[in-house]
């Protein structure tokens, strides 16, 4: 079943000489319970794309379907409301709320939605994070590993249709990288929950399920 | 080192906002301190020129000085100036009246006396020679075509002298028996009018006081000699000197042998009077330390700020090698930066007020308070000074503060991103309330409320300062006005007229004159001395009235060895002044009592309550007597038993008495049924249609008389109510102006420092709606934490000014009702639309670019 459908997007920045064309018409798809990786050099547009799946920007041109909706047909609220619960981002600086501790910020998106959480459901997924006994911690009193496993829980606890990490390992050693990249194999494994990926490092795109490489703001190849 | 100059300055003109923010700051409070030093130093000279206006420009008046006293004197080093003058000798003259059957003639030694002594030249000029002559107005009234400029004079003038040969002075009233021995003649050329001289023409003086220039007295060779010293500060130690016995503060003003001119001192100094400069410096020191507070939290938040929000580039220079020390200098030389350009700005600005100030002074005020004297807008080295110290000193402490701060920086903070703001670890159970109530923005909010305290605190303090200074200063402004304001309330006449002279029918001529039947006539008896009700039977006063009683007798001299020089009386008695009031005027005020006419014409109202301010100021009101309703008062009135009932006690004042008080109370009985007491007019009231017309009218028809126009006193009063507005509310915006100011970048900056936190709930999916929502929690949260505050310090406020200012009188405790709800509107409109600004250019960024700004 194809979760995500990418349609000639195109991204311009600026105007005139300062034009610069992020992403130029690029179209893909991704199956439900795919793990993708986007790898291409600093620059190429990867985070540009990525934000564009995820709804926070929208294209100069093209088309994005997740789950068969054609996202950027939505208003602002109605497309806020759409990402809290189909679309989970990660970032490589986890953006965290500083104010609000590991619990809080994992089930931050439900309570935006009103959601009651399932204590059974939010234990489980700290024991995934290894985060049990961390709950009441305030993000500054963790490691930039601990933090990224919280911002990995955020986007996990809606069960989304689609997860989107924005090197999510670029600010971390290896051990830590290690850590976060299997758990979200972990979690594409046990939940089936379909994951694009961008990374510099080839080693860990290589354990995705599919490489999509970006240069200058088109795809150049894809297996 | 060089480099650190230059970044700072970058920094100064990269973070505009931040620094133009400072800057205001900075501005405002050194405005305020310069305005209010300047107003003082403005107000001050107002005040020392209208004693110079009225008393001349001296410090000290020596009588019977010789010409060796005066050599000693001019050698002096103390003594900046000296003027003599010479009692010439007395006059007579053809026009002469009952008590002024003389001339009396006075010569300066100099020129320059008759403008530093201040002689009120009315027409013409001063005298150049010991020819010409300066004449009071008086003379020129007598014979207005005989002593009028140009004409000449010729006088014959010598010493009074008693049958027996004591000679007299000016002090001794004139005697039948008297005669003038040693007279001398000359002629005059009249060359100028001035107004009459109490200084040369006391009351009482027999002789009409007139000016020449450079005679010598012949008689006697004695001189006045008015000295003016070098260094009026050290007043004492040279009037000690220049008396040869020591003077304090304490001694005597006025003597036999000299007299001070204290009015001029009092504002020359400042120290003269204990009581009224003890409440100028306090007051100037209140509001010194309400800018200063104020001002020091405003800007040291500001710096606070800026160094928050500069940490990055403090790590980084950290991370490149820069020392602590060169880091904190970077930053207080940033701060000296905007002082060099703040406090200029602030002083102009300040001046500008001053200059505005005493325009709006002379315009609203005119001539009311001060007489020919306009208030001018000094420019003096104190208040500039005190405004450089004091912003220079601020600025300072203030970035000091920032740069300990900024130097603890460190790199690792850099590169762990570390949030400035300590967040409180304790566990925060939002109440399920606010989650019901308010959604998750709302706990969100709470929750941002409870764990980031500090980063709320200032906007809190700014907030409540302002509100409890609103709410202080508005009481104090309510008391000020409510005692002083009564002076004129609830009268309804225009005119007021009194009659100088004890005994004057002429009175009755005003009605003619003024043709109103809008009148209150009030008489009191003819007979000096034995017009009052005496009231022996002691038993019917209260503690009060005895107590008074005691007083008034010991002032009267009766406790005074010398008592029978003045003949009194003094058996314990009180006095009760019995007031006649015409037919018409006793019905309205029976009326108005909600008495009978009828059943009450016959009998007295008695007026029981006696006002004065004891020794420490404080206004003290209480009833005298006893006496009921039905009483029957037994006295004894011009030498023979009198009896009047009482009609009805109470302490509402009949037209035209309202501000007069005596310890023996007022009985107030009708003129046409006790026509037997013997009553004379003694104070008439009218209400005119024109009051200026009619007063001026009196005035030119019946000039014995002494006309007030109540209706201008009303409008002065009114002047110096609105002016009081204007600096007290003046004072309060500018307080509150450097509130908002820090409120304004304490938020602005927070929000901006929350960019990131804010793109990451719009990221994981944060309505805009809900967004704004919650943005508005927190300030209503907040806001009303600062009311809760600044309220109950504002209650505490001004219950201690009501203490103060006004617990002694009848005014009870005025809860601030209306400052109250000002503030609470005025707390949420302001900082809903400093929200709301900062939230429009948040809402317009892009959550990428935001996020972007540290991710890419
Ligand atoms: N707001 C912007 N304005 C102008 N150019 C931008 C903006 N954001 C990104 N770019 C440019 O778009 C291109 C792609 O950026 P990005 O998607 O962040 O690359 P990557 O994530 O692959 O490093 C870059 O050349 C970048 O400079
Ligand atoms: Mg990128």
């Amino acid at each position: 079943m194809e979760i995500l459908k990418v349609q000639n997007l195109s991204k311009v920045y600026g105007k005139g000489e300062n034009k610069v064309i992020a992403l130029n018409d690029v179209s893909f798809s991704v199956e439900k319970g795919e793990f993708v990786a986007i790898v291409g050099a600093s620059g190429s547009g990867k985070s540009t794309l990525l934000h564009l799946i995820g709804g926070v920007d929208r294209p100069t041109r093209g088309k994005v379907f997740i789950d068969g909706k054609n996202i950027y047909e939505m208003n602002d609220d109605q497309l806020a409301i759409f990402r809290r619960r189909q679309v989970g981002i990660i970032y490589q600086f986890y953006n965290l709320i500083p104010i609000l501790n590991v619990e809080e910020n994992i089930t931050l998106p439900l309570e935006l939605d009103n959601r009651n959480v399932n204590q059974k459901d939010l234990k489980e997924l700290l024991e995934l994070l290894g985060l049990e006994r961390r709950k009441n911690h305030l993000p500054n009193e963790l490691s930039g590993g601990q933090q990224q496993r919280v911002s990995i829980g955020r986007a996990l606890i809606t069960h989304p249709a689609i997860i989107l990490a924005d090197e999510p390992t670029g600010n971390l050693d290896s051990k830590s990288s290690d850590e976060i990249v299997s758990l979200l194999k972990k979690s594409n494994k046990d939940y089936k929950q379909t994951i694009i990926m961008i990374t510099h490092n080839m080693e860990i795109a290589k354990q995705a399920d599919r490489i999509i490489k970006i240069e200058d703001g088109k795809i150049v190849q894809e297996d | 080192m060089k480099v650190l100059n230059k970044l700072s300055l970058k920094n100064l003109l990269l973070n505009k906002k931040r620094s133009i923010g400072t800057l205001i700051g900075i501005v405002l409070s050194v405005a305020l301190v310069c305005a209010v030093a300047g107003m003082f130093i403005s107000l001050k000279d107002t005040l020392v020129q209208t004693a110079i206006q009225s008393q001349g420009n001296y410090h000290i008046e020596l009588y019977n000085q010789n010409d060796e006293d005066v050599k000693v004197l001019e050698n002096n080093r103390d003594i900046e100036e000296i003027e003599i003058l010479n009692d010439i000798g007395y006059s007579d003259f053809n026009e002469k009246t009952e008590d002024r059957p003389y001339i009396h003639l006075y010569s300066y030694k100099d020129e320059k006396s008759f403008t530093n002594l201040t002689v009120d030249l009315l027409d013409g000029r001063y005298p150049k020679n010991s020819n010409e002559i300066l004449i009071s107005e008086e003379l020129y009234l007598l014979n207005k075509d005989k002593y009028d400029i140009g004409k000449n004079i010729t006088l014959n003038y010598g010493e009074r002298k008693t049958l027996d040969g004591y000679v007299m002075t000016k002090e001794n009233p004139y005697n039948e028996d008297e005669v003038i021995s040693n007279s001398i003649e000359r002629t005059f050329t009249i060359v100028g009018i001035m107004d009459r001289d109490y200084e040369l023409d006391p009351n009482g003086d027999p002789g009409i006081g007139c000016l020449t220039l450079g005679l010598e007295n012949n008689f006697n060779k004695q001189h006045s000699v008015y000295i003016r010293l070098k260094h009026p500060t050290s007043y004492e130690k040279s009037f000690s000197e220049i008396l040869g016995t020591t003077f304090t503060k304490k001694s005597p003003i006025v003597t036999d042998e000299y007299s001070v001119n204290a009015s001029l001192l009092r504002w020359q100094v400042l120290k003269f009077d204990s009581g009224t400069t003890t409440m100028i410096y306090s007051l100037i020191t209140i509001l010194l330390v309400i800018i200063v507070v104020t001002s020091v939290f405003c800007i040291k938040n500001s710096f606070d700020i800026s160094v928050m929000e500069k940490k990055k580039n403090y790590g980084m220079l950290a991370s490149v090698g820069a020392t602590k020390k060169q880091i904190k200098k970077s930053v207080i030389t940033e701060g000296l930066m905007l002082g060099v350009i703040g406090i200029p700005i602030g002083i102009i600005v300040g001046y500008i007020a001053v200059f505005i100030l005493t325009i709006i002074v002379n315009s609203v005020i005119g001539d009311f308070i001060t007489r020919n004297v306009e208030m001018r807008c000094i420019i003096s080295l104190f208040p500039i000074l005190v405004s450089i110290i004091l912003g220079v000193v601020t600025i300072y402490f203030s970035s000091l503060r920032a740069a300990k701060k900024a130097s603890k920086v460190s790199p690792i903070d850099l590169i762990r991103n570390n949030d400035d703001v300590k967040i409180n670890k304790k566990k925060v159970k939002s109440p399920s309330v606010i989650k019901k109530l308010f959604g998750i923005g709302g706990v969100i909010a709470y929750k941002n409320l409870k764990r980031s305290k500090k980063k709320y605190r200032t906007t809190v303090i700014s907030l409540a300062v302002s509100v409890f200074v609103f709410i202080s200063m508005n009481t104090f402004m309510y008391y000020t006005f409510s005692v002083t304001g009564t002076y004129y309330k609830n009268i309804d006449y225009n005119v007021m007229v009194t009659s100088a002279f004890d005994d004057s029918p002429k009175m009755e001529d005003v009605l003619k004159v003024s043709g109103t039947d809008d009148y209150t006539m009030l008489y009191q008896s003819k007979w000096t001395s034995d017009g009052y009700l005496e009231i022996s039977d002691l038993s019917k006063l209260t503690d009060f009235g005895k107590d008074i009683m005691d007083e008034g007798l010991k002032e009267q001299g009766c406790f005074d060895e010398r008592k029978d020089t003045y003949n009194l009386d003094c058996n314990k008695k009180l006095q009760m002044n019995v007031i006649g009031i015409d037919e018409n005027s006793f019905k309205e005020y029976a009326k108005k009592l909600g008495l009978n006419y009828n059943s009450v014409k016959d009998k007295g109202i008695l007026i029981n309550n006696y006002r004065y301010i004891n020794a420490d100021n404080v206004q003290i009101e209480k009833g005298i007597y006893n006496y009921k309703k039905d009483d029957v008062i037994k006295g004894i009135y011009n030498k023979k038993p009198l009896e009047i009932e009482v009609a009805k006690v109470t302490d509402k004042r009949p037209r035209g008495l309202e501000r007069y008080w005596s310890y023996g109370g007022y009985l107030i009985v009708s003129e046409e049924v006790f026509h037997d007491l013997g009553f004379t007019p003694y104070i008439l009231t009218i209400q005119a249609d024109n009051p200026t017309q009619v007063s001026l009218d009196i005035n030119e028809k019946i000039p014995e008389l002494s006309v007030v126009n109540i209706e201008e006193n009303v409008q002065a009063e009114k002047s110096i109510y609105l002016l009081m507005s204007i600096f007290l509310y003046g004072f309060i915006t500018v307080i509150t102006l450097i509130g908002v100011t820090n409120i304004f970048n304490t938020i602005t900056s927070n929000l901006e420092l929350r960019q990131k936190e804010f793109a990451t709930l719009k990221s994981v999916g944060m309505t805009r709606k809900e967004f704004n929502w919650m943005i508005n929690l927190e300030t209503i949260f907040y806001s009303i934490k600062a009311l809760i505050y600044g309220v109950a310090l504002g209650l505490v406020g001004s219950y201690l000014i009501y203490l103060a200012t006004a617990s002694n009188m009848d005014y009870g405790y005025h809860f601030p009702l209306a400052a109250i709800i000002i503030s609470i509107l005025a707390v949420f409109i302001l900082v809903f639309i400093i929200m709301r600004y900062s939230m429009s250019k948040i809402n317009k960024q892009n959550i990428i670019e935001t996020i972007r700004k540290d991710n890419i």
